[in-house]
């Protein structure tokens, strides 16, 4: 039997849909592998959401809008925009650019829908499944991954300091300065904690740690990604000893900049590590510490009670959370940052227009911003819209555009699809082509997915991405 | 019957070790090594990336050291795109790299590797509250006070304490406000006052400690390896620039050459235990974790760039290195101990480069960036960072995106030696299958005399991947299965 592939259409309820119906009733032939979903306006689909669809099972997705021109809304050109930018996403995490379509359908045009739809359903075909979840995952689709907000625990008895322990995984000690700028001599925390583990700081072993109870720890606080069976060991082993288990900074939170290993792909990654040593390793026994798949943030594998987003967690935010959480003040699951936009606080806010718009794109390299001015009115990709606030626009202070270190705001799925459809708006409203707009952007997924990319659960590379050497 | 020792995790320094004794059927010592068992990648994921972003996802290799990266990063940016920062955007970002160098030596002074020394004894708290608590609560006003100073300053420039984001190709990102010049001023004195007032301590503390009497002098921790520095023009002590000097285990000038010239002289092997990579100089070749002059085995860092340069760059750090050599009977300095000293003589050179620097007239002029016109192509950059030489290499298309990334980091470069102290050590700590926990320490505190950055040793991710990934709780049970089908390995 022929290969018969899911595709997710989204249609736009004022345009899309009604050729849908029309097609139904003309008795135009067209695939029932469509799946679609009505939406008011298709300027309304988050790039999350078709990322999901991928995720969830799709082979292919269609976004089937108004004409941009006839888009009562002004909705279907970010659409258009947005489209222009996955694609790029896709085919960099080796995903064909045609298995996401967009296409400008209007009303009364029926026969136009049944043959986009044969089209890409013909074209989907031949490329084959995609497996999206089992590769993005690195296990199976049908074990769901850990709930985010774990069932509430005891409170602890209120008669002793809580027991505290500090890891890292596959991290760069940033956060444990940072906690080290809070508690500069210890005694700040000594006073209202017994620090029970702490490698950077103070002598412990693991052995002490497995020595413990389970539930024994008040407070455990991981920063780092989860890259190597090792670290996935002391999540597991800091999940069972503490009563809490907070995710600090943003690669246990979202991954970090360790999840753009999941770009490359880790055979790749191995090869560029070996080129350049002159050495073949003798066989040996001896094997180095074994590596997972994928980089993932932590709460992919255990229940996380808590998250201090951050890169590293800035003073004011870290401050705040590790007063709650000492207080035992975090009953349930919480992102301990302010909710909102940086945008809203933004230094510059007064400066950003009243109908923001890119209309070119421009690079640090080959143009010194403006100090004054909204980093995305200049053509810069800030990412303050689709960042959560807390650092006060530290990056922004010092004439630096915002790259999303405090991951997304409350209520965005993550933090480049967040990015992704604050460019995708930014972009219909400059007017210009742009699709080709988007086309230009030099290096998309490390445009928005700087610290991001394990979060957003994408595909390691599924092609060899050429034989290149690491080395220069 | 062989069994192992397995001190888990190494503590107080910069990431993840393990030190894994082997011992024999007598209980000597078959093997010792130290492993690091933590990788994320950088070479790799960073290909495809815009060049400029560098100096700030590079920061991210170590959250100890990110403004040695950032600023070797931004050098090498300059390099790539064969462009000349401004004078006052190259003395921003020094004033920033000395404040950075002077506090990161106190944190290995103060927290990390320097109560070893300072806080003796069995059982002892050894950690910056058990220094505090043998010598008092004045040096944790001073050390806390001394840090929060150089931290603030460097906020201030770099947009916050931890990583940093201003430097960029050809310069900086913005003029260094007025209110900032005013405070690095105001700060620099009591900056080398408490470098000074740090090896006064040192002196008086760490010199009089058991640890220190029992070790110094050990054969146990010698290496009699070669050493690696940058030099600047009058071969003085120069943490931002100058050219590769490497003597040899007599003392001897062995090489000298410009920076970007580093791959005709060093090499790197690989161990099949290790995820790091371990360089070697070429010209004599890898003969295994031994030191003498036919290794290839060489150290950089606070001990190696005393033992290369022939002078400090500054007037009462040179005092200091005049009195250390003396005390050690002249250079090359082998013994691993002494890293500790040489670290605060370079944390003095450091805060009197921050006085000199803050009161510049030229570092608050307004230009502080040339924005780059040739197109970029390869580019080499170079620090020497607190744990020693930091080299970052560029290759990129027409557009800027990056093709080739090579990072050649001090920790690594510091690998093969470390093996071999902590080899030493252990062969001479553990007898008849014993170890008391005092030999223990002390077989970690020859390793953390390094003050190791594994974080940064294993920034490349090498090795063969697994096929399947079985993560068991402590009894037993599956928690998740991670694979990895074979359908998706690139063929070779």
């Amino acid at each position: 039997m022929a290969f018969s592939p899911r595709i997710v259409a989204f249609l736009c309820e004022g345009c899309s849909q009604h050729a849908a119906d029309l097609a139904g009733r003309e008795r135009r032939g067209y695939p029932q592998a469509l799946l679609p979903i009505r939406v008011p306006c298709s300027g309304r689909i988050d790039p999350g959401l078709v990322l999901r669809a991928f995720r969830g099972g799709a082979e292919g997705v269609l976004v089937a809008a108004c004409h941009p021109q006839d888009c009562r809304h002004g909705g279907s050109s970010a659409a258009e925009a947005r489209c222009a930018i996955l694609g790029r996403l896709l085919e960099a995490l080796g995903i064909e650019r045609a298995r996401l379509r967009f296409e400008g359908i209007g009303a009364s045009e029926a026969e136009r829908f049944a043959a986009v739809a044969r089209d890409m359903a013909a074209t989907v075909s031949a490329l084959g499944p995609l497996d999206y979840a089992r590769r993005a995952l690195g296990r199976d689709p049908a074990s769901p991954p850990a709930e985010k907000a774990p069932r509430r625990r005891p409170s602890r008895s209120t008669h002793r300091l809580p027991r505290v322990a500090i890891h890292w995984n596959a991290a760069c000690g940033g956060c444990d300065e940072a906690i080290l700028d809070e508690f500069p001599d210890l005694s700040g925390l000594t006073e209202r904690a017994q620090l029970v583990y702490w490698p950077l700081a103070i002598d412990g072993r693991r052995a002490d740690v497995e020595r413990l109870k389970d539930g024994a720890l008040d407070l455990a606080l991981v920063s780092g990604a989860v890259r190597l069976q090792e670290d996935a060991e002391w999540a597991v082993l800091l999940r069972r000893k503490a009563r809490r288990l907070v995710a600090l900074g943003a690669c246990a939170d979202t991954g970090g900049v360790v999840g753009l290993g999941n770009l490359a792909g880790a055979a790749a990654i191995a090869r560029t590590a070996r080129s350049g040593a002159v050495r073949a390793s003798p066989a040996s026994a001896r094997e180095p510490a074994p590596l997972l798949p994928m980089a993932l943030p932590l709460s992919e594998l255990v229940p996380v009670d808590a998250v201090i987003p951050g890169c590293p967690p800035p003073p004011e935010v870290l401050r705040a959370a590790l007063e709650r959480l000492l207080a035992d003040e975090v009953p349930a699951y919480e992102v301990l940052a302010p909710p909102r936009a940086l945008c809203e606080t933004c230094p510059r806010r007064a400066t950003r227009p009243e109908r923001p718009a890119l209309v070119e794109l421009r690079r640090l390299a080959s143009h010194a911003p403006d100090p004054e001015r909204c980093f995305l009115d200049q053509g810069h990709l800030c990412h303050g819209p689709a960042t959560r606030q807390g650092c006060g626009g530290s990056c922004i202070a010092v004439n630096m555009p915002c790259r999303g270190c405090s991951g997304a705001p409350e209520g965005a799925p993550e933090p480049g699809a967040a990015m992704i459809g604050a460019v995708g708006a930014l972009l219909a409203a400059g007017g210009l082509e742009s699709a080709s707009l988007a086309g230009g952007l030099a290096d998309v997924a490390g445009s928005f997915y700087p610290y991001g990319l394990a979060a957003a659960t994408l595909p390691e590379a599924l092609r060899s991405e050429g034989e290149e050497e690491g080395g220069p | 019957m062989t069994r192992r020792i397995v001190l888990d995790p190494v503590t107080r320094l910069e990431g993840h070790a393990r030190i894994e004794i082997e011992l024999d059927e007598a209980g000597e010592v078959a093997d010792a090594r130290v492993v690091i068992p933590e990788l994320r990648g950088f070479e790799r994921f960073c290909l495809g990336r815009a060049a400029e972003e560098m100096p700030r996802i590079t920061a991210h290799v170590c959250g100890v050291c990110p403004a040695a990266h950032h600023i070797a990063s931004a050098k090498a940016l300059d390099a790539l795109y064969g462009v000349t920062p401004p004078p006052a955007a190259r003395k921003v970002r020094d004033l920033y790299y000395h404040l950075f160098l002077l506090e990161d030596h106190a944190l290995h002074f103060y927290y990390l590797g320097g109560p070893d020394l300072l806080v003796g004894g069995p059982d002892a708290l050894r950690s910056i509250a058990g220094v505090v608590a043998r010598l008092g609560q004045e040096v944790g006003r001073r050390v806390v006070e001394a840090r929060r100073a150089a931290r603030g300053i460097m906020s201030e420039i770099a947009g916050r304490a931890g990583h940093p984001v201003f430097a960029l190709p050809g310069g900086i990102s913005r003029p260094l406000p007025a209110a900032t010049i005013a405070r690095a001023r105001e700060a620099a004195p009591g900056l080398v006052d408490f470098a000074a007032y740090s090896l006064d301590l040192f002196d008086a503390a760490a010199r009089e400690g058991a640890a220190w009497r029992a070790a110094i002098d050990d054969e146990a921790f010698q290496a009699r390896t070669h050493y690696a520095a940058l030099v600047g023009p009058e071969d003085e002590v120069s943490f931002t620039g100058g050219t590769l000097r490497v003597v040899d285990p007599d003392g001897r000038e062995l090489a000298r050459f410009a920076p970007e010239r580093y791959e005709e002289h060093i090499a790197e092997t690989l161990e099949p235990w290790s995820w790091v990579r371990f360089p070697y100089l070429s010209a004599k070749g890898w003969k295994g974790f031994v030191d003498g002059p036919e290794s290839g085995v060489y150290r950089v860092g606070p001990l190696a760039r005393i033992n290369v340069a022939a002078r400090m760059a500054t007037p009462r750090a040179e005092a200091a290195r005049a009195r250390m050599l003396e005390a050690l009977r002249g250079r090359p300095v082998h013994a691993t101990l002494a890293f500790h000293w040489a670290r605060l003589v370079e944390a003095l050179q450091a805060a009197e480069m921050v006085e000199r620097l803050a009161n510049d007239p030229e570092l608050g002029e307004a230009d502080v960036r040339r924005i780059p016109e040739a197109a970029p192509r390869e580019g080499v950059g170079v620090v020497e960072a607190p744990r020693g030489t930091l080299i970052h290499h560029y290759r990129t298309d027409e557009r800027g995106l990056l093709t080739g990334v090579r990072l050649l980091v001090a920790s690594q470069q510091n690998g093969a030696a470390m093996q071999l102290t902590v080899r030493r050590a252990a062969a001479a700590l553990v007898r008849g299958g014993r170890a008391e926990p005092s030999a223990l320490d002390t077989l970690e505190m020859a390793y953390r005399a390094y003050d190791p950055c594994n974080a940064c040793a294993s920034h490349a991710l090498p090795g063969e991947m697994p096929m399947e990934v079985i993560v068991r709780s402590a009894g037993g049970a599956v928690v998740q299965r991670l694979s990895r089908r074979i359908d998706r390995e690139p063929s070779e």
